[in-house]
Order: C-alpha cells, then structure tokens, then sequence
C-alpha cells in the first residue's frame, strides 16, 4: 500500500499521524459545526489574530460567522467539570485573513486541548504532545517555550503604568532592545530594572541552562511559581526545547506556559499553544484550567515538495484501433503496483516516467 | 547559508560596507550592477538587493533570514519579525509637514497626503482627528502645493527638500533609522550566527 500514502500531500499525511497520536494519549475526535454567531467573536476578539471574520446572515435573519478560531468555540461549549475533564482534538477548517491581510483563506487546522484540572502530569503529557506533533512535521525542531507567569511577574512589579507596560511587552516580542532601552530612560525607569527587563530578551537559548539563568531574575511569588512550572516541563526536553521569554501571548486569556513550534523548511511557527485559565474564566468557567495548541498546516504544500507530485510511473497510449482487451489486461497488470494513466494523447499537466505506446 | 535582504541604493551600500567591515564581504557586489544576488561561499552569506519598501516582506516570508530596513518601513507594514539591532544609519524622522504660511483649520477634515498611510492613520486617530488620506508613491512635497492636500506626512533627512519647496516641518510623528530584523523562524535555527552578526555590528557602532 506504499502507492497509497506516497499520493498522500503532506497536510493530509501529517494530520492522519497527528490523528493516531492523540488517539493515542485518549484524545477524542470533535467535529464541530462550521459557523458561529458573530457577536461571539466580536465579544472576544482580542483571542483571535485578526478581528475580521467572514460573516454572513442564516435563514433566521441571525448575524452569523464562518469560524476564525476553534478553541472558543470548545471552551464555550464544554461539558468538562473539575472533577470530569475533557481531553479533545479536532481537526477543522478555519477561515482567517492571510499574512499580508488582504484576503480570506480557508485554513485546515488541527489541534488538541485538554480542559479539567491540570495536573504536572497533564502539563507534560500536553508538552509532550507538542512535540510528537513537530516529530511528524519534519526532523529539525525547535520548540520555544516562554511563561506567562514570569514574563508578567516580572513587568508587575517593576512598571507601574500600564500603557509602558504595552509598549514595553511588544518590544519583548520583537527582542528589541534599543527600542525598549530608550523608552525606559524616557519614562525614568531605574536602570538596574531597565537592566532586568532586557535580561528577558537576551535569556533565551538551550532551555535547562537558561532556566539557570532566569532563577537569577525571580523577583516575587509568580516568577518564583513559573520557574517551578517550566523545571517540571524540563522533564519532556529531548534536546529540542527553547526557552524563550520574548513569546507573550494576551495576558487576558493565557497564563501559564505557552510556547510555540518551529520546523526549519517553514519559515513561521506551525505550532502554537498555551494554559488558558483566563479566558475559561472569562467565559464564566472559573473552576477550570485548560492547555492546549493548534497545529497550523496553511502552507505546507508549498515548504514541503512531495517527490510523487504530478508524477506518472507509466503512461499508457492507445487509439481507436487499440485492442480494447489487450488495453485492459496490461492496465490491469500494471494498477495497483504502479502509478499509471491511460490516454489517447498526453496529457498536459503530468510528468511520467516511462510510456507504453499501444497505439496502432 | 545566511540570506540578507539589503535595501537597494545609499543606504544598502552604507550597510553593505558595515557589513563587509566585521567579515561578511562579498566581493563579487561590484563587479556587476545588473544581478540582484550576490553570493559568498567562504563565509556563508547571500545578499539580496531588494526595493527598500519590500525588505520586510522578504524577510517575514522567510525568503531572506535577515534583513535591514529602515524603521519607517517598519512602522508602516508592521510585520512580525524580530528587530534585533540599530545600525544608527539613514537616520531620519517621519513627520507633518506643510507651506511655509500654513495655518491648520481645525474646523475640517484634514486631507493628508503620504507614503505611510497607516503611520499617518494611527498618528491622527491618536490625536483624535479626521483626517482623509491620499496615498501617493512619490514627490509627496507637490501635494500641498498644488492644493492636493493640505499637509503631507512624510520622511525628513535634512530638510533641505521641504525647504526649497516652501515647507515646514510642524510636527514630528516618529523617529526612523536603518534596522536589523530576522524572521523568526530562522533566527531559531540560526541563532548562534545571527546573535555573533549582531554582536559584531553593536561593538563596531559603540
């Protein structure tokens, strides 16, 4: 059957192993319905990437959307309770705006979220999760892991004002330290605090020994509680985590750690994932803790070339005055073990290998 | 192999020199001015010589690992890179400019011609102003002149441009100078060569 999965293109390659791994762990499948109502994101649409959604309006004259986003819509519909939790993955169509947002695409996702009451364990069955995901995208993985906790913990209790603290947070992002020293020294910042804050754009590297080095840093309670968090994931590390503390997600809806997935033939994160007990919270499930991620598959086909792509094996001709019997026991002979295609003339589109001319 | 996007013109060659000074030369750059890919296999770079206003794109989209822009460009197109050093080069500021008898009617729309849309947009909502904005591609100074708009937003390096047209600066919106990016994804599987890249140009520019 080796013809068979060859044909596969990556993302559906990817998404049938991705499948039997979370199986696995006793993840269950969820399909979900395919619209939403609009005024369900536009109450969280800080959660999405953008805030443009395709919206359209249902048979009862109801203001509907094609979903942005997958995780609201599990988190609002959840059966999981403290004592029941839920373990779920799905695998989904989102339609979201493209890089340079100037159109819609249909994007296939997949992605795993466990709702309940998170355990160590739990964290690191997630993480490891994660990181069989990459496994299976491709050989060279890195995956970033940042916390919340200690990203937060730390701006708390050295910025006070919280429009700094904006600015400040997306000059993390970008690991830009010219930018973020500047604005420190205009808003009179110490420089030993200013100091402490560009230490969390240059910590990052091989994740235990710069987990050393963060300790260094701890300032209070939660620093002190997400360094214990991030020791606990170190057990999963197989030499491919990162710790990186520019990856900050919104403080409304992730806490915790978060991370992200890289692959080297694609040149953006195709994983990316996180605790977010703020946004059950918000959706008025307080008791509850969830983690999870989303595997992003959108551009695979174009980073990962399949050597089968409109490749024939055989091309077989013939003509009106073919022997149709003849036609049809060398097409039989030859199906099944070869990719084959059987035609008057050749085909445009198709490469092949070799060619059987029967044509008389 | 490292892929850098330079900007094509003053400022690329200012760049390349700083470049080629802390060891990444490729010295094949002048021998012909037509090819847009230079490559040097000794030390693992490829420059790229791309429009100013694309570098960013092309870094983002990982077509090149590494870039450098100008911060304009960077506030413009907001792409999700990382910013990692300046090189203190093509220094600049974005800013409002207008005739030299200009009195601002506060009373109406303001009409704002400029390169940067989305920077003037986002200056104007700060300050609460209706603006409508007319987007050209060049010789931005020629809009109030002829009364296309009533001021321009645009870069000022001297301002010796405004000033031979009868303009004034009135308002600054930003700074702006030459800027190292990376694309995320390849700074992770190349960080150790990005970081000494990095490195190397903040001891030369201290």
């Amino acid at each position: 059957m080796n013809i068979t999965l060859d044909t596969l293109r990556k993302e559906e390659e990817v998404s049938l192993r991705l499948r039997s791994l979370y199986e696995g762990f006793g993840y269950r499948k969820y399909k979900m319905a395919k619209f939403e109502e609009y005024s369900f994101y536009m109450d969280n649409k800080n959660f999405l990437q953008s805030n443009r959604v395709i919206a359209f309006n249902d048979a009862d004259g109801r203001l509907m959307a094609l979903k942005p986003d997958v995780t609201l819509s599990i988190v609002k519909n959840t059966n999981a309770t403290s004592e029941k939790c839920e373990k779920l993955y799905y695998n989904e169509n989102v339609y979201r705006m493209n890089m340079q947002g100037r159109e819609y695409r249909e994007i296939n996702q997949t992605g795993l979220e466990f709702i309940g009451s998170i355990t160590q364990y739990t964290t690191l069955e997630v993480i490891k999760l994660a990181l069989e995901s990459l496994k299976v995208i491709h050989p060279e993985y890195i995956l970033d892991i940042s916390h919340m906790g200690y990203v937060m913990g730390m701006l708390d209790s050295l910025i006070p004002d919280d429009g700094l603290k904006v600015k400040l947070i997306e000059c993390i992002r970008q690991k830009n330290l010219h930018e973020l020293e500047k604005l420190c020294n205009e808003s009179e910042i110490p420089s030993e605090d200013t100091e402490k804050i560009k230490m969390l754009i240059t910590l990052s590297g091989t994740f235990s020994e710069t987990l050393e080095k963060s300790k260094a840093l701890i300032l209070n309670d939660t620093m002190r509680n997400a360094i214990s968090e991030l020791e606990n994931i170190s057990r999963a590390d197989d030499g491919s985590f990162r710790l990186d503390f520019s990856i900050i997600n919104d403080m409304n809806y992730y806490n915790g750690v978060i991370f992200r997935g890289y692959v080297a033939p694609v040149p953006k994160a195709v994983l990316s994932g996180g605790r977010y007990d703020n946004l059950m919270e918000k959706m008025g499930r307080k008791n509850l803790n969830a983690l999870g991620f989303a595997v992003y598959f959108d551009e695979f086909d174009r980073y990962f070339k399949s050597s089968s792509d409109l490749k024939t094996d055989i091309l077989i001709l013939y003509n009106e005055n073919t022997d149709t019997e003849l036609l049809w026991s060398r097409v039989n002979a030859l199906s099944g073990k070869y990719r084959i295609s059987v035609s008057e003339t050749i085909p445009g589109n198709q490469c092949y290998s070799t060619m059987e001319d029967l044509r008389k | 192999m490292i892929n850098i996007a330079l900007p094509k013109g003053r400022l690329g060659d200012k760049v390349y020199e700083l470049f080629s000074s802390i060891g990444y030369d490729c010295k094949s750059i002048y021998e012909d001015n037509r090819k847009l890919v230079f490559e040097n296999k000794d030390n693992g770079v490829r420059y790229l010589l791309i429009k100013p206003s694309d570098v960013a794109i092309y870094v983002e989209y990982g077509a090149a690992d590494i870039g450098v822009v100008g911060k304009d460009v960077l506030l413009e197109t907001n792409p999700d890179v990382y910013e990692l050093c300046d090189l203190n080069l093509g220094k600049c500021h974005l800013c409002v400019a207008a005739p030299n008898d200009y009195v601002e009617n506060t009373g109406t729309v303001l009409r704002v011609a400029t390169k940067y849309p989305n920077v003037a947009k986002a200056y104007y909502r700060s300050k609460n102003r209706e603006i409508e904005i007319i987007k050209l591609n060049g010789s931005i100074e020629l809009a109030p002149i002829l009364g296309l708009s009533d001021v321009i937003v645009d870069i000022v390096e001297t301002g010796t441009t405004l000033v031979e047209n009868n303009l004034k600066v009135i308002e600054k919106v930003a700074y702006s100078s030459a800027r190292f990016i990376a694309n995320k994804s390849s700074f992770k599987f190349n960080e150790q060569k990005i970081n000494l890249m990095v490195g190397k140009i903040n001891d030369k520019n201290i």
